[in-house]
């Protein structure tokens, strides 16, 4: 009946911008295309090339441990980070929990653009950057941080976008554990390390593990960032799966190639849900309709 | 006015059965009472009839006209809700008058119907308000007044009092009784209140876990409940019900309990359709037991007065029993005292089935 | 004494980490209003001249616009992205919260799912869809594509907003004779007001935000104000006080709404939720 009225926008959308992509992705990793927009179908070209079985892409080993470095840097620093700063921020007055929450929730409301250019301000490598700015003020020489430590820039400045998300889940979820419990525990003769760990920690399993599932795919399939403060460089040290799919695309104009290189991605991304999905279950939340017409 | 038939009505919930094979005839102009404890499925029978919930089961016929697969708004009927859901964001008259302005009614025509049924329920003042700013009677009332302002076919209450102050609902229960005979529209009234049905109703429909457990008019269900469970829940205070057995002799009916013993009055026996062979209940309303005369023997367990009646618990044997008595008698605790009973008017039941042995095995 | 030690421990370590994000913010603020070269913090003098954009024409190489052409095309790409994701998820939330249809649970699943794989990694495939359907280069275009993005995560918070409305005002509404369309807007729509507000700016501020939609699909010209600012920013010779001052104008508006609209928001759950 009219239920379509309803779902159809959606249903709709969501056909045209994720399904077909997915398809249309498929589609083109079998050809050639370039910049002429030509469809050529070449088979797997593309994909042996890119698993190095014949003509072999001398990129892909070194994209493959960017990728892995640059995830395993941010995730812990987003829940680590995420948790240090919610903990000791709780347990401050409200009015400075709230100020020191607002500092680390900013790179979150702030376009991308705008934090990018923070980043790539703050350690340009010359004087005009802030930081060396402040270090020839002192009489300290300049550092080249892009160019000297250019993933650890690009790490830390997403994994501080990840703290601004599962620093507010965790700081929630800890606002929302009945004082009762951790007077009790204050009353049994934990110190505060003590409540944190046994009580509060504990309590956060579920916030936790959300964060953590949640951050894993944003940050494998991540790239926005890194494009704009180091754009991948100096000379690809910095450049991502996701980011060489993009650059492979949009810069090279090898359309075929970079959808190839995204459906690698599109593969990891089911392997990752499926595995989320099995550790948590798939939970009941959808109640039943009261009116049946 | 209009005449609503119930065949066969049933509604599951998963393994609920909310409403289990439900009968019954509503005439028209009827003022009927659907009366249950808390789940017996009276809101679940009234959403099934406005068109909620589709029937698992049975047909719903309005007059002769099936209406099973006709949608709510297209049913003619009003309802009030038990939470009165009045539209948080229009005022008074706009709640009122929604239903009409839905059908395209004129605005001059739609106003003036408003305004009509608003002075009809003394409401009138309340036009311009928006429902936050009413008390629980005037929001009923505006429900009210939202669900006639149409002239519905059929009305719909689901327990419409139950959120008023004792007063003010005993006020309401005249006046709801006085506007239906007025106006004349068939009305199911759900209530858990047994007074509420009693006192308004032209027929009273008991139900328990979804089953139909006797109809009749407030008399008959008080007079000859048809089974234990509408003889404990009709009546206040309810009725004793004790443990016997009956004996039969050469022309003689004898019911035993376990501290007394009687001979059943012809009247009685004639009634009786047949007798258990494993026991029976004895049903005897606390008004007809007559305290200070008589063959029994028992002690006050306690006095409770009610102003013009006193409540008297009594002691006899292993059972207890309660008693209506005038004030005056002046019982004291602990009292020994002989009491005895009206035994024309004794209520006997099956001990297994619970059903009353002068109806129809 | 070392009761008070404790007690300024958790300062200690918050300010620590606080402070470099403190000195780039308020490093960059004082920059946008500071006036020629700045070393550190602090510029040689203060001054307007970062702003002139705002009664200039703006160049990069020998390319030039002016900044109310990229203001008016970030309005126009984030108000259709905004309404676009109000109406279709305010549609979709009201289904899923109310109404019993086949394949319900699958399609909440499947947002869930949509919502956790970030859209951006099929720009590709993206590109050659609109350039199919003739949108590409087109504002609108790019914002229906933008917007869809938001829908996974909106019908399940517009599905919290209906959630909250009590079953019987909307029988109560279906008696008096209302359609299912006609509950939705005649009832739940003005009932969730403050919902309605909430995704619209939502949708609204993930689009004024958005930079690799529009870089990738509206290629070549700098023409909303994402795009203008990173094409500063990858010229030969950064002038930062100049991109500092119109990064505050680019955030200017949707801080505005935010204030202006705050208690609007607040009654919404999503926002007004403890924490922050
Ligand atoms: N939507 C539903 N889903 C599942 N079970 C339901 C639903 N609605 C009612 N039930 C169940 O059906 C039974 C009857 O419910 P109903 O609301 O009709 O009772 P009621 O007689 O109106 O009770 P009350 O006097 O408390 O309002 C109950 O056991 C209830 O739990
Ligand atoms: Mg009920």
């Amino acid at each position: 009946m009219a239920v379509s009225v309803f779902t159809g926008p959606s249903i709709f959308l969501i056909t045209l911008f994720y399904f077909i992509p997915v398809l249309l992705t498929l589609l083109i990793a079998f050809t050639d295309m370039d910049r002429t927009l030509q469809w050529r179908f070449i088979g797997l070209d593309n994909f042996l090339r890119l698993f190095g079985v014949s003509s072999r892409d001398p990129f892909v080993p070194r994209i493959i441990r960017n990728t892995v470095i640059y995830v395993a840097g941010t995730l812990p620093l987003t829940i680590f980070g995420g948790l240090f700063l919610s903990i000791l921020s709780m347990r401050l007055r409200r009015g400075m929990g709230l100020f020191f929450r607002s500092i680390f929730f900013i790179p979150r409301a702030i376009p991308p653009v705008v934090w990018g250019f923070l980043w790539a301000w703050s350690f340009e490598g010359t004087r005009y950057g802030l930081f060396n700015g402040i270090r020839s003020m002192l009489g300290l020489p300049v550092i080249h941080w892009l160019i000297k430590y250019p993933m650890v820039i690009v790490i830390l400045a997403n994994g501080f976008l990840g703290i601004s998300l599962s620093m507010l889940v965790f700081s929630s979820a800890i606002a929302s554990i009945p004082t009762d419990l951790t007077r009790a525990a204050e009353i049994d003769g934990a110190t505060r390390w003590q409540t944190t760990r046994y009580i509060i920690i504990p309590l956060l399993k579920w916030p936790i593990l959300t964060m953590t599932a949640w951050h894993l795919m944003s940050f494998v399939n991540s790239y926005v960032y890194i494009m704009l403060i180091t754009g991948g460089g100096p000379y690809y040290r910095t450049e991502v799966w996701s980011l060489y799919a993009y650059h492979t695309a949009f810069n090279r104009y090898r359309y075929g190639y970079g959808a190839s290189l995204t459906t690698i991605l599109i593969v990891v991304n089911i392997v990752l849900l499926l595995v989320v999905l099995r550790t948590f279950g798939l939970r009941r939340m959808i109640g039943r309709g009261k009116i049946e017409v | 006015m209009m005449k609503v038939t119930l065949r066969n009505l049933c509604k599951y919930f998963q393994q609920i059965k909310a409403v289990d094979g439900l009968n019954l005839e509503i005439a028209a102009g009827e003022f009927l009472a659907l009366l249950g404890p808390s789940g017996c499925g009276k809101t679940t029978t009234l959403l099934t009839i406005a068109g909620f919930y589709k029937p698992d089961q049975g047909e719903i016929y309005f007059d002769e006209q099936l209406v099973n697969d006709l949608p709510p708004r297209l049913r003619n009927i009003g309802m009030v809700f038990q939470s009165y859901a009045l539209y948080p964001h229009m005022n008074v008259l706009d709640n009122i008058a929604f239903p009409l302005k839905l059908q395209k009614v004129p605005k001059s025509e739609w106003k003036a119907r408003a305004i009509e049924i608003a002075k009809l329920l003394e409401i009138a003042d309340l036009l311009d308000r928006k429902p936050g700013q009413l008390s629980g009677g005037q929001q009923q009332r505006v429900a009210l007044a939202r669900a006639l302002v149409r002239n519905p076919k059929l009305l719909l209450l689901d327990e419409p009092l139950s959120n008023l102050d004792a007063k003010l609902r005993i006020f309401m229960r005249a006046e709801l009784k006085r506007l239906q005979k007025e106006l004349g529209i068939t009305t199911i009234f759900v209530t858990h209140d047994q007074i509420e049905a009693m006192t308004m109703a032209d027929r009273i429909v008991v139900l328990r876990e979804g089953r139909l457990q006797q109809v009749g008019t407030p008399d008959e269900l008080y007079d000859s409940p048809a089974n234990v469970f509408v003889a404990s829940f009709i009546g206040t205070p309810p009725m004793n019900l004790l443990d016997a057995e009956i004996e039969v002799g050469k022309g003689d009916y004898r019911v035993k309990t376990s501290h007394f013993s009687f001979s059943l009055p012809k009247e009685i026996v004639a009634k009786i359709k047949y007798i258990p062979s494993h026991g029976v209940v004895l049903g005897i309303r606390p008004e007809d037991l007559i305290i200070g005369e008589g063959n029994i023997r028992g002690l006050v367990y306690v006095v409770e007065p009610l102003g013009r009646d006193e409540l008297v618990t009594l002691e006899a044997g292993d059972m207890r029993l309660k008693a209506l008595v005038p004030s005056r008698l002046r019982i004291g605790l602990n009292d020994k005292i002989e009491f005895s009973f009206s035994v024309e008017r004794v209520h006997l039941f099956d001990k297994e089935t619970g059903k009353s042995l002068y109806k129809e095995a | 004494m070392t009761k008070k030690t404790g007690a300024a421990f958790p300062y200690v370590l918050l300010v620590l980490v606080a402070a470099p994000f403190i000195t780039m913010y308020v490093g960059f603020f004082l920059r946008a209003f500071g006036e020629g070269p700045q070393l550190g913090i602090f510029p040689e003098r203060f001054g307007l001249s970062n702003f002139s954009f705002l009664w200039e024409p703006i160049t990069w190489g020998l390319a030039e616009t002016t900044i109310w052409v990229a203001l008016a095309n970030t309005i126009l790409f984030a108000s259709v992205s905004g309404a676009v994701v109000t109406v279709v998820c305010m549609l979709a939330g009201y289904a899923v919260s109310r109404i019993e249809f086949k394949g319900k649970n699958t399609f909440l699943v499947l947002q869930l799912f949509l919502h956790a794989v970030p859209g951006q990694i099929l720009l590709i495939a993206i590109f050659f869809l609109l350039y199919y359907l003739h949108l590409l280069h087109k504002i609108p275009g790019i914002a229906l594509a933008r917007a869809s993005l938001e829908i996974p995560l909106g019908v399940w918070m517009t599905k919290g907003f209906f959630d909250a409305i009590p079953w019987d005002v909307e029988r109560a509404a279906m008696i008096d004779g209302c359609t299912r369309l006609q509950v939705w807007y005649k009832i739940f729509l003005p009932l969730v007001k403050p919902g309605v507000a909430a995704v619209f700016i939502w949708g609204f501020l993930f689009a004024w935000h958005d930079f690799i939609y529009v870089y990738t699909l509206l290629p070549g010209t700098a023409k909303l104000m994402s795009t203008l600012i990173q094409s500063l920013l990858a010229t030969e010779v950064i002038d930062y006080g100049y991109l500092a001052a119109m990064s505050l104008l680019y955030m200017l508006p949707p801080l505005t709404l935010f204030v202006l609209l705050q208690r609007a928001l607040l009654k919404v759950p999503i926002f007004g939720g403890k924490g922050i």
